[in-house]
């Protein structure tokens, strides 16, 4: 049973964003199904871990793709105002951001990445929120004691030790906790 | 099968004998087999109650050539269920399991020529239901679309969309 093609992409509309951008490997003409325009596209989607965006100055923040620009940014959904808005994620920060992730502590936005270059794991603040040029670096942890690539910071303890997590899925910091101050690495906020 | 037929003609009739119903529209499926129903039921057929309506209402026989009798009876069940206003989740869900991939096809073009829209939406969330995570060769297989890309081409695009291929069904060749 053959289903005419302007049938088949009224089922299209149904589907997860995910799923649609696969198929656009199904032919030419669903390559093109372009009325599907997403301006941003949540790269990390994976139904097994997914990740909450952060709450922050009124509106949530989440790592998503912007499609025409082709890099990550942070966009920012206004609950008040029911919007949409994107900010850059790091500026001029040397190739592309790797196992990102924003973290509000101390009443700002934060990012941390991983840097391969200098194998550390660099924490940034937004000194100005939606001032692009006012990410700030103000960490950078070494990357040795991490014992895989999704590292992410949990809270601060009253000595300003950072506590983080490599176990994203289990965000308790038990077990794969580590305390930067037992690693030599002071790192206060 | 044609018991289910008859036994959903059965259940049609006893509806009919109802006091307060007017003339009962008599829909005929493209292997002529003659289903009974109240007025009611089909006005939520967009192109039944067009034809009944330009017809001044004279005409109660309406030929359905594409809608076969093994579609029908479920069109009318789900018509029934909504006018009734008992469309739940519990309804949808067995709706749906006594049906396989070809029928779940079939009922759709039914519901896009009877003009349902009810029924159109729920059966494209249905197909798409089935097909978001199954791979680009199953949806091929499924819509019967002919790959048209390069194996360059092919390579080129799964390669950029890499992050969407990440919990995909195992294709499972038995269906279908």
């Amino acid at each position: 049973m053959l289903l005419p093609q302007e049938l088949i992409f009224q089922i299209l509309l149904w589907l997860p964003v995910k799923s649609l951008i696969r198929f656009k490997c199904v032919s030419n003409t669903w390559k093109e199904v372009e009325g599907l325009h997403f301006p941003y596209v949540n790269r990390n989607i994976h139904e097994e871990e997914p990740k909450g965006g952060s709450l922050y100055n009124g509106a949530i923040h989440s790592l998503d793709f912007h499609n025409d620009l082709e890099t990550e940014v942070i966009v920012a959904f206004d609950l008040m105002e029911k919007k949409l808005s994107y900010m850059l994620l790091l500026c001029d920060y040397e190739g592309s951001p790797m196992h990102c992730g924003l973290w509000v502590y101390g009443e700002f936005l934060r990012a941390y990445t991983m840097n391969y270059v200098n194998d550390t794991v660099d924490i940034f603040v937004m000194k100005e929120y939606k001032v692009n040029s006012s990410w700030t670096l103000t960490h950078a942890l070494p990357i040795d004691v991490i014992q895989n690539d999704d590292f992410s910071p949990l809270c601060c303890t009253k000595s300003c030790d950072i506590v983080g997590t490599d176990d994203p899925k289990d965000r308790k910091p038990c077990g794969s906790e580590i305390n930067w101050d037992n690693v030599n690495s002071h790192a206060s906020i | 099968m044609a018991e289910e037929v008859s036994s959903q003609m059965n259940s049609l009739s006893i509806s009919e004998t109802n006091p307060s119903s007017s003339a009962t529209i008599s829909l005929v499926s493209g292997d002529d087999i003659v289903f009974k129903v109240e007025p009611t039921i089909a006005k939520e057929m967009e192109t039944v109650q067009s034809f009944i309506d330009e017809t001044d209402g004279k005409i109660t026989t309406i030929p359905l050539p594409n809608i076969s009798s093994h579609d029908l009876p479920y069109v009318i069940e789900y018509c029934e269920k909504s006018i009734a206003g008992k469309i739940t989740k519990e309804f949808e869900a067995e709706f749906v399991k006594k049906l396989n991939n070809e029928e779940v096809k079939e009922l759709f073009l039914a519901a896009n020529y009877l003009n349902i829209k009810k029924l159109l939406d729920f059966l494209s969330q249905v197909i798409a239901d089935r097909i978001a995570n199954k791979s680009v060769e199953y949806v091929r297989r499924y819509f019967g679309i002919e790959n048209d890309f390069t194996p360059e081409e092919e390579a080129k695009l799964r390669e950029e969309l890499a992050w969407t291929f990440t919990g995909v069904d195992p294709d499972d060749e038995d269906e279908n």
